[in-house]
């Protein structure tokens, strides 16, 4: 595997004095794809915000491309590439499309580019460009943040609970872009809870239990532990 | 006909300077979240400022315009964002709503400080090239009034290509969806909230300075007010939508117009003569009442930081023990002026009490609570006094009273009826809306109505004298008519409707209040009667605030209509009841004193010092005194956000040590009665005995803490009764309540606490 990319090196993080990530030590390398399993409430998300630069860190680096990263805001590190489709909610719902789209501008890519590629890419988009987001059904609003996630040609794409609420013909063709993206040299960090569609098209995969890494390694041994760490046992007090 | 047309264009004139000012409020709502109640005071300093520069010290027009509008208000806009508005992100609406008021008292304060501490100056404003103007179907239409016009239809061209079609437009209004979302699209919310701010107090500068002319004279509130006349339109567009904003400023300027046509100016009929005042209040409620409210913010439950603990009944009767004993202490020691001025406050308090419950406890808001104590005053004097005239009667009957709480009950009910699926800030501004249609054809009439009800004929003065004289009580052969006495009578009747409410508060019906304030949704779901309930409760928050209201008149003696019930004061408490601690009884306590004693007794303690040490006027006077006099209340106001749960509780918190060391609080509260006697007895001075107590107060509660330790070490532990749900949220999660956590819920005791290795 190529040099790292995205890294975290023991870090501790949480919300107000409740700390969620025990020490946690991830890296996402050049290009690949990296699936991050667990249950509910293990920590996975605030993983994924800590990397996004939503949520700051009380011990520990974040590492972008070798160089630290840590108390960068979230605004800066989309400008340095780092993509994120938060969980559940990666549109503007009172924003439509067209506008939502707009938002990928910063890279100063042309809007009416951006938009002749995501509606050749998602056709369903095209004749909502008028509509506000907030009304389009759970589908099509995670087609239109993946659209504009990929109009900023971004370095790393940083995915939460893709899955959520759709129908498994949606999840995997979502995860079949997510799959063509990471051929052309984007690394992706991929976060669900059950799916193992995502073990599919990812290259490693690690799974998270109560703020801590407890393995990584290939998707096809991991897929063999999920079922024991969802079953309780390891990892529990 | 032709009349029609030319006040038709004339109305059309005057609608285009509401939508400009409708539009600002619109543009820092739908980027900010925030209506900005304070853009009538942006608007008013910017006429100022612009006043100062063109006719103060004589720049020409379009350099003296730039400055203001392009250079001072969008200044003022940004520096409001950085420093206030920016600490309103997460929480609730009352005090998102609160804190823009303070900042509007703060800005009217310092413009009076500046312009009109001396006297009653008359800074008269001009219009563009003066008096010239066009005949439009015989009215004078003057080029003033065309660049208006002009101006509205530049803008609403230019915000349109802004908001819609510019990435700093879009990012604008992004920030209100997801703001941290708007951060991982690479958005800078910051900045656009600052763009959007510097906007908003832009346009409201230049309505400003186009409607201040109206005024002859500026004057700070009145022209305030002149703006508040176009918040209509921007409830009109939603406070989102620019297009219907323009539709609804020119329903508005197009009705005042029409209604100045058929009245004949207000001449024909002199009862509705102020009618053309409430025209926009009028038309503000009915728009609330009428739009569809889409996906109203107010009513998404959101997690905030503001947090009230209830206490016990045991404890909430021995603290209005405590405080009548207090009080009953203190007046015995204090100079009549001084006793005046706490008796002010307690009357406050008294009302303040009403929205302790409506708000504090009900989550429900009421920005006119003195138009309740304005409809009690009336009520009363109908019945005491009667249409004849003067107070005929020595003291305020029990009757009256009963009647005056009666009819300020069923007034609140019949505002909340329609205001019922109304929250938030748009009940805050139907509230508004409807104290002032109450100001202006009620207080203000001073025309006598005359009655003929199936042949019994009756005329009802209500304002008639320009004041209402209010007898204080004489009952149970006790007059109540010298001011320590009823300083008494007012504390005893708080403490008793204090723990009244806080008995309220712990019954199931209390509970069921507060979970319709958390979620009215769920409530619903749970079968609860949600109308019913609201109508219950503002229609006792109304009856509390009517018997609050009359003492205060009573504590007044002398009631003038101009006075106190144009809104301001009405905000003016809501906002200190809020920083006092609105989800306390104490809170209450604290708000009214402070209204009272920043206002009065403060610039009257700095005017003592300047005259004591006389090379130190500028300070004290000039500086200090004037500080607290115009700007200390708002001031107080603004640092809410720091603090949203008010002060109330953190004066508990402080006394929380006194609670583990009860022989050493006994100790300190005998000595206090022991030095308070001799200060009776005149050994000690008043002085003295007041700096001791100040002194003690902060002083006491850290040593017992100092001295008795290892008893707080128990603190450690999870303390007894603490309430479980919040537990991390007001200290930190400790390791050991693991334990206490597990046991509640019936766990096996790991006895492992699981703490982070
Ligand atoms: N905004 C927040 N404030 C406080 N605690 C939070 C917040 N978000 C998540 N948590 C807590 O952090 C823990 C981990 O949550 P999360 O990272 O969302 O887990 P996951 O994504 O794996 O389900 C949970 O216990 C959750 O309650
Ligand atoms: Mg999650």
């Amino acid at each position: 595997m190529s040099e790292p990319l995205l890294e975290l090196v023991d870090v501790r993080a949480g919300y107000g004095s409740i700390e969620v990530l025990h020490g946690v030590t991830l890296t996402v390398h050049r290009g690949e794809v990296l699936a991050l399993l667990g249950p509910n409430g293990g920590g996975k998300s605030t993983s994924l915000n800590v990397l996004a630069g939503l949520v700051d860190i009380m011990s520990g680096e974040v590492r972008l491309a070798g160089r630290p990263v840590t108390g960068v805001g979230a605004d800066k590190l989309a400008r340095l590439g780092v993509c994120t489709i938060p969980e559940g909610r990666g549109v503007f719902p009172n924003l439509t499309v067209r506008e939502n789209l707009m938002m990928a501008t910063h890279t100063g890519a042309k809007l009416s580019d951006i938009e002749a590629i995501a509606y050749e890419r998602f056709p369903r988009l095209g004749d909502r460009r008028s509509q506000l987001a907030g009304t389009m059904s759970g589908g099509e609003q995670q087609m239109l943040a993946m659209s504009r996630a990929l109009a900023t040609n971004p370095a790393v794409l940083l995915l939460d609970e893709l899955s959520m609420g759709l129908a498994p013909l949606i999840v995997s063709s979502l995860y079949e872009i997510v799959a063509q993206v990471a051929e052309t040299g984007v690394s992706v960090l991929v976060v669900e809870q059950f799916a193992r569609t995502v073990l599919g098209i990812a290259d490693r995969a690690a799974i998270m239990l109560s703020g801590r890494i407890t393995r990584v390694g290939p998707p096809d041994e991991i897929a063999e532990e999920l079922s024991s760490a969802y079953l309780g046992g390891k990892g529990q007090p | 006909m032709q009349d029609f047309l030319a006040y038709t264009v004339l109305g059309l004139c005057l609608g285009s300077v509401y939508a400009i000012a409708a539009t600002g409020l619109v543009v820092t709502y739908s980027t900010s979240g925030v209506f900005n109640v304070a853009h009538g005071a942006v608007a008013t300093m910017s006429a100022l400022v612009y006043w100062q520069l063109r006719f103060g010290w004589h720049m020409a027009t379009p350099i003296a315009l730039v400055l203001t509008i392009v250079v001072f208000a969008p200044l003022l806009g940004m520096f409001l964002e950085i420093l206030v508005m920016r600490g309103l992100r997460g929480t609730s609406e009352v005090t998102r709503l609160v804190t823009p008021v303070a900042v509007l008292l703060a800005i009217n304060g310092a413009a009076t400080w500046i312009w009109f501490r001396k006297s009653n100056r008359a800074l008269v404003p001009q219009k563009f090239f003066g008096e010239r103007h066009i005949n439009v179907l015989g009215q004078a239409v003057y080029f003033h009034q065309i660049i208006g016009v002009g101006l509205s239809v530049l803008i609403a061209g230019a915000l349109f290509v802004v908001l819609y079609r510019t990435r700093l437009g879009v990012t604008m209004r992004a920030t209100v969806d997801d703001r941290s979302l708007l951060m991982l699209n690479g958005g800078r919310p910051d900045r656009a909230s600052l763009a959007s701010w510097a906007i908003g107090a832009a346009l409201a500068g230049l309505a400003g300075v186009l409607l201040s002319p109206q005024l002859g004279a500026l004057q700070v509130f009145a022209l305030t007010l002149l703006v508040f006349d176009a918040y209509p339109a921007a409830v009109a567009g939603r406070l989102r939508s620019v297009p219907l904003t323009y539709v609804g400023a020119m329903v508005l300027g197009l009705s005042k117009l029409y209604f100045d046509w058929v009245s004949d100016a207000g001449q024909r009929w002199l009862v509705l003569r102020n009618l053309r005042n409430a025209i926009p209040a009028v038309l503000l409620f009915v728009a609330l009442l009428l739009l569809p409210q889409d996906r109203l913010r107010g009513a998404v439950v959101s997690r905030t930081r503001e947090r009230f603990k209830v206490p016990t009944l045991r404890q909430a009767v021995l603290w209005g023990v405590v405080l009548v004993a207090c009080v009953a202490m203190l007046q015995s020691l204090m100079s009549g002026s001084a006793v005046i001025s706490l008796a002010n406050g307690i009357s406050l308090s008294l009302l303040a009490l009403s929205l302790v419950l409506l708000t504090g406890y009900a989550g429900e808001i009421n920005l006119a609570v003195f138009t309740f104590a304005g409809i009690a005053v009336i009520a009363a004097w109908q019945f005491d006094v009667g249409p004849t005239g003067l107070a005929t009667k020595q003291s305020l009957s029990v009757m009256a009273i009963l009647l005056a709480v009666c009819v300020c009950a069923l007034v609140g009910g019949l505002i909340a009826l329609p205001a019922l699926r109304l929250r938030g800030l748009y009940l805050g501004l139907a509230t508004f809306a409807f104290g002032i249609i109450v100001y202006q054809l009620v207080i203000l009439q001073i025309q006598p109505l005359h009655f003929n009800l199936f042949g019994w004929k009756f005329t009802v003065n209500l304002f008639s004298t320009g004041s209402l004289t209010v007898p204080r009580p004489n009952w149970f052969g006790i007059d109540f008519g010298g001011q320590r006495a009823f300083l008494m009578l007012m504390t005893v009747m708080f403490a008793i409707i204090g723990v009244g409410l806080i008995a309220l508060r712990r019954s199931a019906y209390g509970r069921m209040i507060v979970a319709m304030k958390d979620s009215p949704a769920a409530c619903a779901t749970l079968g609860l009667n949600i109308t019913r309930l609201k109508l219950g409760v503002f229609m006792l928050s109304s009856a509390i605030a009517g018997l609050g209201g009359l003492m205060w008149a009573a504590q007044r003696r002398t009631l003038p209509n101009n006075a106190d019930f144009d809104g301001f004061a009405s905000l003016t408490l809501f906002m200190i009841a809020v920083v006092g601690g609105i989800g306390y009884v104490s809170g209450a306590l604290i708000a009214g004193i402070f209204l009272s004693l920043l206002s009065v007794v403060m610039p009257n303690i700095f005017a003592k010092l300047g005259s004591d040490y006389p090379s130190l006027h500028w300070l004290f006077v000039t500086v200090l005194g004037n500080f607290t006099h115009y700007v200390g209340p708002a001031m107080i106001g603004i640092g809410l956000g720091k603090n949203p749960s008010g002060i109330a509780q953190q004066v508990m918190d402080g006394f929380r040590p006194l609670r583990k060391a009860p022989v050493a609080t006994a100790a300190w509260v005998v000595s206090l009665a022991g030095l308070w006697l001799l200060t009776w007895r005149g050994v000690l001075s008043n002085w003295n005995f007041a700096l001791i107590c100040v002194v003690s107060v902060f002083l006491v509660p850290r040593l017992i803490m100092s001295v008795f330790e290892a008893r707080f070490a128990d603190e450690e532990r999870l303390v007894a009764g603490e309430d479980l749900d919040l537990i991390g949220l007001e200290r930190p999660f400790r390791a050991s309540d693991r334990q206490v956590l597990d046991t509640a819920l019936g766990l096996p005791v790991t006895g492992v606490p699981h703490a982070p290795s």
